[in-house]
Order: C-alpha cells, then structure tokens, then sequence
C-alpha cells in the first residue's frame, strides 16, 4: 500500500459490476437502453449454470473471459452477452453517477444485500439493489404498510399513528415510499424518531435528493432503495412488482386501504395471501363494510388488533402464518426450492448473516434457520432427505438444535419440529 | 478466482503484427520506419486485451502511435470505438495528422466546438469514429456525460488516459477533474481495455497510480537520463534583470525555442518587451485562442526564435529540435520544471535548458499554492448556503448571495463536487445538497497537499541553488537512476546584465498601460436603487479606457501605492506619466473636459490628482459626481454581483449643469469596474458625450 491515503468508498463488487452490465439498463443520459438485457429468469438460469461450474459472475468479466462467454451460448447468444459484458465504460459512468449522490448499489452476492429478501424470495429476489442510507436498517424486519395512494385524511391519521407506535416499539416501518398512505406511515415513524424503509419503484435518485429525505437518510434512520435503475420513470408494471419485496422486508404486513380487485396494493395483498405467504397479513379495520378487506379476509388476512402500546404491538408482529402455509413454502416436494438447489453465487454469500463464523459453524447456522421455520413434524429420515444428507448428519444437527431448544422432540413416532411454532399455536 | 473455477484464459488472436507495422509505417510517413523500443510490445498487449497497460516515456517516445494503432487494429477486429481523455486536446493537432494518415477516424469533443457535436455524435452513433477525445472537464460535464457520452459508452471498447499522473494526488499536476477519472478506473470492470500513459512518474506517483489501476496493473517504463541537455540556473532578482538578460543573450542562442512564465500576464509583457527589442518572438498562453495552431507550427518551423508561455504550451508538444527551454520565473515543482525542460533537445546533440529566479517567483508560487483549495469558511457559507435552498442554486444565485469571488465559488463548488460521495451534485443548472456530508479526510488531504507543494517549491530553491549537478540533482528527485556525463559541446551563458538594458526594461515597463473593456451588463438581479437592469443602453456605455499600471507591479505600480497608502497624494511624476499616456492613447472624440469619482473616506487624493492631470492637459476640470453614502469599500467586496450592489444608489451628480461633450473619467483604482459603469451611466444620462474611463492601477487579476 501507498503512502498515499487515496480512500476506497464503498467499492462495488465485481460480482456486482458482472451482475449489472447483465442485467441493468445503466442509464446516465439519453442514451438508449439495451434492448439486450437478460430477463429474470435468462439471468436465473445464468447463474445456475456458473454455480454449478463453480464459476461466478465476476469471472464473466476476468480479462480473457471469452471461454466462458462461448460455454455460455447455450443460455444466451455469445454475441448478445459480449455486447452487455462489453458495456464496461457505461458502467463506470453509472457507477460513477450513483456514487457522488450516495447510492449504493449491491447483488446478490454481496454481504450488504438485504439477508431478508435473498431468504425468502430466493431465485426471485432482485438480482441488483440500489439504495441509499443505512442498508442496516433492512436486516430488522418490522412492519410492512402498504395501501392506496388516495386514502381520507382519518386513513392517513391511522397511518401516521401507526407510524409513531413503531417508533415507540423501536421497529421500522416499510412501505414503498408513494404518496398516500405510504408516506404517512413512513413519516409517521420518522418524525417519532423511529426508522422507515422506503422501497421504490421508480426515480430512487430524484428522491435521494429530495431536501425532506435527507436528513433521515444522513442520520441512518431512513434507507431508501429500490430494484429498478436510481433514473427509471414510474412504471405500473415495476409498482406492482416491488410490493413482494416491502412484505419480504418484514415481519408482518398491513394493509390500510385497498381497491377491491385493482391498483398495487389489492394485487400485492393477493399475491402475498395466495402465493408467497412470506409474512402475515393484517387489515386495518374500517367503519363501513369494505369489499376489498372482506375478500382479503377470506384469504386469510387477519384483523389488524389495534395494538396502543409498543409491547402490544411487539406481540402483533410476532404473529406467524399458520403452519399448513408455511409447509407449502418449505420442505414442500417438488417445488425445486429445496435449499441446496439455491444458487448462491459468491464465495462470501454463505456468510451474509454469520459473517465471521468459520465454514461448519456457517454451515450449522443454515441449518438452524431452515430448521427453525419446521412447522409440520417430521422424523430424523425425512428431513435427512430434505436436506440430502446421511441421517447421521441429520441426527447430529437435530440433537444439537433440541439442546439449543430450537427444535423440540415429539413422541409417537419420534418427530422434530419447530419450538417456536408450539409457543404461539 | 477464474483459476478456481477451471475458466481457462482463451485468447482470440487479434494482434497482426504486419498490419501494425503498416500502419506506423503510414502515420509516420516514413517507408522503413520500425517500432521503438517497447511500442509494439504495448500496442500487442492492449489489443489482446492482457490487461491494464501503464506506459511512462517521455513525451516524443510515440505513445499516441501506441494508441491510435491499437485502436485502429480493434476497430477492424469489430469493436468498439476508443475514448481518450487527456487534458491537452489542442495540443495534439500533429498527432492527429499521423492518425488521418493511417485511416483513424479521430472526433474531438471540446467545449471549444458544441456546434459539431451534434455531427460528431451522429458520426459516433453511425459507427464511423474510431478513436474519440475529450478534456477531464468535459468528461466532469454533467450536460455532456448526458447529451453525448451516454450515447456511445456502452461500445467503448478502449480507455486511454492520457497524461495519468495527474490522477496521482503527489502528482506536481494534480488536477481536480482527475478525481473524477480516478473513481471512473475504480469503477471500470477488468475486462475493458485500459491503457494510462505519463512522461514522468516518480515513485509517490507510481505508488498511486498502482492504487487506482489495480494490482495487476503492466507498467512499461523508459529512461529519464537526458544528457543532451545544459542545466544552468541564475538568480536575478528583479523582472527588469531577467527582461535585460534575455534581451541580450536570446539572440545569442543557436536555434528555437520556448520561455516559461508563470502567469499570462507576463507571458504577454515579457513578449512585448523582446519584441520591441527587435526579437522574433510571440506569447502563447491559454488565452491565446485560435491562432495557438499557427504558433506552434511557427515554432515547429523554426520561424520564430522563441514563444514566451505559460504551461498552456506544455504536455505533448513535440519538437526534437527544441534547442532551448528558459524559465522567466522558478516553476513550483522538479517534476514540473523537468518535464518543461525536457522539451529541449530530444534530437540535438545539446540543447540549452535555463532557469532564471527572481525575488516574486516563491510569492506566485505561494499564491497558486494558497489558492489551490477552498478554506473552510468558504465550503460551510456554500454549504449552508445551498441547505436552505428546497431547489438548490445556481453559481450566480451563490454570489449572491455570499460575499465570495465568482473564481473561489467555482473553484469550492468543482472540488465538493469531484468529492465522492459528493455533498454537492448539480442537477439541471442548479447545485443542490446530496445526503452526504463533507468528511475531515477532505481538509486533511487538503492540508497534506499544501504541505506537500512547499515542500516541492523549497525542493526546486534547492535546485536554483546548485552551482553544479543539475540533471544529476533532477533525476534524483525523480526517483530515476543518475547516469554521469553529458555533451560539453556547449558553455554555460554569462551570469551578469547589461545596466543599459535593464534601464530600457523599467522604460518599457513604464510605458505598458493596460486596458479597461466597458462592463455591457447590469448583474444579474439588477440595480434596484438606481431601477437598472439587463444589458446597459449603448448611448450609456463607458468606452473602452485605460489603466496606467497594474498596482504594486514593476514600473508606474510601487509608485501609486506609496501615492495612496504613504504620502496621501499621488506625485507629479504620475500626474506626467497620465497625460503622457493620455495623448499617446488619443481616444477619439477626444474627451474635453476632465471628471473624477468621488470619495467619502479620501475627499480630495483623487479630485486633487485629476485637477492637476486636467491642467497638465489643458482641459477644464468639474467634479460632476458626488457620493452619497458612505458603503464599504469596493475591495471587500469579494464577487462582482456584491460589488455592483455596493455601488446601486451610492453615486449621483451634482445639482448644476455639467460640461458638456466627452470626459475623461479619472480614478485611482479599478477592480470591477462598477463604479465606473455607474459614473459612466450618470454622466451619460445627464447629458455628458462618450466617457473615456483612465485610472492609475487596476487591482484584481485582470
């Protein structure tokens, strides 16, 4: 090292710098966006073959990567991924524009990815963030408050309320940064002195900018960030898109006001009762009869109880799915999301939530976190095949997590499952 | 990490050594010319895509043959354009010639021809560019990283940047814009061709540069000995001595060649001076303009003995018969008076390099040094300035706002700016605050590169000191290998002056008046007092005057100051040399009355000084403006729009009829020009005819 004292500010990664000129539009101007960028699932698939090559997207850029670019060609056109991969100099720029307004940008495979959404979202889970403020502040959990953007002043009130009970509790809000009643809830929280997180769906830089914002953003209580390039415009498509991953952030979701079978929030509610089940879901209870809340209820949304002291709304967010949901998403057969099909695309990415554990310790702490969400017992072979292991192994690790009370042990057959799940069912 | 994972390095073999040669053989225009030492090795690295390339040579080596040949054979591979940055387009006009002939296709994008980057765009976007060239500050240029880069960045398939020891903070030529280009190689993937190429690098530099390229960084480093050259240095105190000696021994001297300044100003008077001495000289400065072709090729031609420059002629100029390179002043660093020096003799059997030292040189040194970084105060007023702004501010809205100059608002608002994170990004016209705040590292880095230009400037007093061991004592502070021995075909010029001519210099110094051009404008936000705004009315114009000195300078300058601050009055000597100056000037219509500006604080030193000026010439004098209010003096006033403001309502005329006809408009000293344009105004307005504005001494850094 010099003597010199030129300091690094938050390099981005190379796997990140690979992961974007894939994947990113990189707009620094009015130049035209590639209309060659890999799609999700191309993207998906790209990372799947270099995991099982051991290979990861940072190699993709190494000088003299050509091999691997013709290896390749059966995911993508050679020519396509050399004209994206070759995009060097635009990234520069772009990172270049991003970093002097203090956006971060993160993949994957960085450790400052939001743990969270890489859990549970998986293959899904955005492949590039963009974000500025504290990205700590995503690895709290906390409550997800999403709901329309025209709501009544009493609506709002009950947003801003909640708001300051979160900060009361000391939990972060997460809502998705639009005017109505996201704004509410996040100001709300802030004012109070509490945390908020804003995930966009458009124009990330504009808000960054934004005199309201910056203070919070300075004094690491507010984190906006967003999946989409820090310059692209409002898109229905992404607004509707990013909802998945406001509820991904939390531990549990409300929804405050929502149009019966249209707009973001009724579409977003739906797909997380339907199809995700990743957190809870609550409705804020109205005076009226309300059609939207009645439908979202008979999917299993549950009523919001009003909590008015932070103990009360510590306990409201403690809340879980019920178990023959949370089956569905784990250790469920033949979904393909069995936890070592997952690629993960960087030597460091096993560590994003123990960082300094040595590898058996990493190795266990995985274990102990999918182990913690059995809901539905299982026997020692069962889970050994899950998790396609010897059961041996299984056994070790199963009487290590009863020790720790992680697991408990059923008699009947013998059956392990979750302790928490016993606790609040 | 590609080893790990089995990714073998495949390489397309795309360097043609045949067609490489072929194409130095065109731009060279020379049948059998073969590649120097080390350019066909780099040429081969950068196209095959080996990784980032370091190449130091000195200037003339032909580096620009290393990059327009590696772009070329890309370009015919099927990539990409290449993107050169360096800070001295308009200096590579003779590269570009040798580019033509072999078929690059080079477009420079400068600020000097927005007209055709609409045309060079086109020309980009269509594929026909082969190589494209842009200043660090274009590249800053938020407008154009928008309007135009962002069009061809995605096929940039080669960096170049040019002159790459600027990015190095121990580099004598740190320039701020290359902050930026640093963050940019910080931010490239290793997989876009990168080529960084300097003439001097000492080991601080290399040190950094490794930093900011990366470890596996290829350096390719030539020799720094020059024994062709003379190294002699003499201390001569005053400008007179040095314009004396350079009279004299310039004639003298075999060949063509360049004197230094540090400043344009005496770039322009020095140059004055030998002309009217009879030497065939011509000053070449950033201000020169467009006719900084013609001098060069006048220089390349040897058809002028010498230019008198300031740095503006400088990095990649190239003239292997240079015979001569003379410093008027000491420059501010051994890297930078090295590689000035440097220029002489690259093809002669001995060429001459002289640096002359006067009393003024550590005092301009000092103030470069001084001026180089905002101070504190000033970040936190446009810091705080622009926090109470919801929509941020424009340049102009800071001054005025603040009381600081136009030049020190710039100059903080480019280094926040090139800060990263920034705590200042412009958006739109406007600069506006980013959540990040200034860090300490910013003043530290601040502090250790003042101290670091001290320690350069007291290294270079060292070097004016030696009596022996010139190159020896250079290439020691360049981290080079010494080498002894150098051509004694040549003798060391004499040491003494010649007292008539320096008797001519204080003459010439005396007789060179400068020029004050009328202000056309009201600043922006207007004058409210006075109901002004937008462009001034031409009937209400103040016409083109005159300055008899610069203050404190050499000739007429020392003598007002001790008029003002001294003996209160300013002597007949300068009310002689006024008139004198007055009817070699001959302004037409000729003024026929005489007038000054008032003062509250000095009621009678100039209205005193301008009766005595209109007897001596012979006209009637009125004092026809009078002051109304007491303001603060003008030189506190730090930027133009506060000092416009300073003057709105303050001046007005007296009661009676004024005379009639043209005026001479007396003042002592002129800094904006404000109170001049006002009085002009006035007296225009009030019937008076063209107003011929002359003071003693312009102030300021006209």
């Amino acid at each position: 090292m010099s003597t010199s004292q030129i300091e690094i500010s938050a390099p981005v990664s190379e796997n990140t710098k690979a992961t974007l000129l894939l994947t990113a539009p990189l707009i620094v101007g009015r130049g035209e966006n590639s209309k060659e960028l890999l799609t999700a699932s191309e993207y998906a698939k790209l990372a799947r073959f270099l995991f099982n090559k051991g290979c990861q997207p940072a190699d993709l850029i190494a000088a003299g990567a050509s091999e691997l670019v013709v290896e390749l060609s059966k995911i993508v056109n050679s020519d396509r991924l050399k004209r994206l991969i070759d995009r060097g100099f635009l990234l520069s720029q772009a990172i270049e524009r991003w970093q002097a307004r203090a956006i971060w940008v993160v993949s994957r495979s960085d450790e400052d990815y939001p743990r969270l959404l890489k859990e549970r979202l998986k293959d899904i889970a955005p492949p590039v963030l963009y974000g500025c403020g504290d990205s700590a502040i995503l690895n709290n959990g906390g409550l997800a408050v999403v709901g329309s953007r025209n709501a009544d002043p009493d609506t709002l009130n009950s947003a801003t309320r909640i708001g300051e009970l979160a900060a009361r509790a000391q939990r972060t809000i997460i809502s998705g940064g639009a005017r109505g009643i996201d704004q509410a809830a996040m100001s709300g929280a802030l004012e109070a002195g509490g945390d908020a997180a804003g995930v966009l769906a458009d124009s990330l830089e504009r808000a960054v900018l934004n005199r309201d914002h910056r203070n919070y953003l300075r004094d690491g209580r507010l984190v906006l960030l967003s999946p989409y390039d820090p310059q692209a415009g409002f898109n229905i498509g992404n607004a509707m898109q990013r909802n998945k991953f406001i509820y991904a952030l939390a531990d549990a979701a409300l929804v405050v006001k929502a149009d019966y079978g249209k707009g973001g929030t009724w579409a977003g509610a739906v797909e997380q009762l339907d199809k995700l089940r990743l957190v809870p879901v609550y409705l804020l209870p109205t005076a009226q009869q309300d059609a939207a809340l009645e439908a979202l209820g008979k999917k299993g949304a549950l009523t919001w109880p009003n909590p008015t002291t932070p103990e009360e709304f510590s306990e409201a967010l403690a809340a879980r799915i019920s178990s023959s949901d949370t089956e569905q998403l784990l250790f469920s057969a033949g979904n393909g999301n069995q936890p070592d099909d997952t690629p993960e695309l960087s030597d460091t990415s096993s560590q994003t939530h123990t960082v300094s554990l040595p590898p058996d310790e990493q190795l266990f702490s995985t274990v102990r976190m999918l182990l913690e969400q059995l809901d539905t017992p299982k026997t020692d072979q069962e889970i050994a095949n899950e998790l396609k292991v010897t059961k041996g192994q299984a056994r070790d690790w199963i009487k290590r997590l009863v020790k720790e009370g992680v697991l408990e042990k059923l008699s009947g057959p013998t059956r392990y499952r979750s302790a928490k799940s016993s606790k609040l069912f | 990490m590609t080893d790990d994972c089995g990714c073998d390095i495949f390489k397309l073999m795309l360097y043609n050594s045949s067609r490489a040669l072929q194409l130095l053989r065109l731009g060279s225009g020379l049948e059998n010319a073969t590649f120097r030492e080390g350019q066909e090795e780099a040429i081969r690295h950068i196209v095959e895509g080996r990784g980032r390339l370091l190449v130091v040579q000195r200037t003339g080596w032909g580096k620009s043959f290393v990059y327009f040949i590696a772009a070329k054979l890309l370009r015919e591979q099927g990539y990409g354009p290449a993107l050169l940055i360096s800070p001295l387009l308009a200096l590579m006009r003779n590269q570009l010639l040798a580019a033509q002939r072999m078929g690059v296709r080079a477009a420079t994008i400068n600020s000097d021809n927005p007209d055709e980057w609409e045309s060079i765009e086109r020309a980009i976007i269509n594929n026909e560019v082969d190589i494209i060239l842009v200043s660090p500050e274009r590249l800053a240029n938020e407008r154009f990283q928008a309007q135009v880069l962002s069009r061809v960045a995605a096929r940039v398939a080669l960096l170049v940047i040019d002159e790459a020891h600027c990015i190095s903070d121990w580099g004598h030529d740190f320039r701020p814009h290359y902050r930026l280009i640093e963050r940019i190689l910080r931010a490239l993937p290793p997989n876009l061709r990168l080529l960084a190429t300097t003439a001097t690098a000492n080991d601080r530099v290399m040190d950094d540069l490794r930093v900011v390229l990366g470890p596996h960084l290829d350096v390719l480093r030539g020799d720094l000995n020059r024994p062709s050259l003379l190294l002699q240095t003499i201390r001569l105190p005053t400008p007179e001595e040095r314009m004396a000696w350079l009279a004299e021994q310039l004639p003298n001297l075999p060949g063509s060649g360049i004197i230094y300044t540090l400043t344009v100003r005496d770039a322009n008077r020095l140059s004055d001076w030998l002309k009217s001495r009879g030497i065939n000289v011509e000053s070449y400065t950033g201000q020169t303009g467009d006719g900084r072709d013609e001098l060069e090729q006048r220089l390349l031609d040897n058809k002028v003995k010498a230019l008198v420059a300031t740095t503006a002629l400088g990095m990649g100029f190239d003239k292997p018969d240079l015979a001569f390179v003379i410093h008027y002043q000491t420059p501010g660093s051994v890297v930078a008076y090295y590689q000035q020096v440097g220029r002489a003799g690259r093809a002669l059997e001995s060429a001459y390099g002289v640096l002359l030292s006067g009393q003024e040189d550590t005092d301009v040194i000092d103030y470069f040094i001084e001026t180089a970084f905002p101070t504190q105060e000033e970040a936190e007023q446009v810091l705080n300035a622009l926090d109470k702004e919801v929509s941020g501010l424009s340049v102009p809205g800071l001054m005025e706002r603040l009381n600081i100059s136009y030049s020190r608002i710039q100059k903080t608002i480019d280094l926040l700016s090139l800060e990263s994170p920034a705590p200042i990004v412009k958006e739109g016209t406007k600069w506006v605050l980013t959540t990040t705040t200034l860090s300490e590292e910013f003043w530290k880095r601040a502090e250790r590169l003042i101290e670091l230009r001290r320690n350069e400037r007291d290294q270079m007093q060292e070097y004016v000191g030696l009596s022996s061991g010139h190159m020896d004592f250079l290439i020691r502070a360049l981290d080079g290998e010494s080498k002894e021995g150098r051509s004694a075909s040549l003798s060391l010029l004499p040491t003494t002056v010649d007292a008539q001519l320096v008797h001519a210099a204080i003459e010439f110094l005396r007789g060179s008046s400068l020029s004050i051009e009328p202000r056309k404008q009201w600043p922006s936000g207007g004058m409210p007092a006075y109901g002004l705004k937008g462009k001034i009315h031409a009937e209400h114009l103040a016409e083109p005057g005159k300055a008899l000195c610069m203050w404190g300078d050499a000739g007429w300058g020392r003598l007002v100051q001790k008029g003002k601050y001294v003996d209160k009055r300013f002597s007949d000597e300068l009310v002689k040399a006024c008139a004198d100056l007055v009817r070699a000037w001959n302004p037409q219509p000729a003024p026929t009355w005489v007038t000054c500006i008032p003062s509250l604080r000095h009621p009678h030193l100039v209205p005193d000084f301008a009766r005595k000026l209109s007897a001596e010439l012979g006209l009637p004098f009125q004092n026809a403006i009078v002051k109304t209010e007491v303001r603060p003096e003008q030189k506190t006033m730090a930027n133009s729009t506060q000092q416009a403001r300073n003057v709105d309502g303050s001046l007005d005329v007296i009661d009676q009829p004024l005379l009639t006809g043209p005026v001479l408009l007396v003042d002592d000293m002129v800094d904006s020009r404000w109170t001049l344009t006002v009085a002009a105004w006035l007296l225009r307005t009030n019937g008076a005819g063209e107003v011929w504005p002359l003071a003693l001494a312009f102030t300021g850094n006209a």
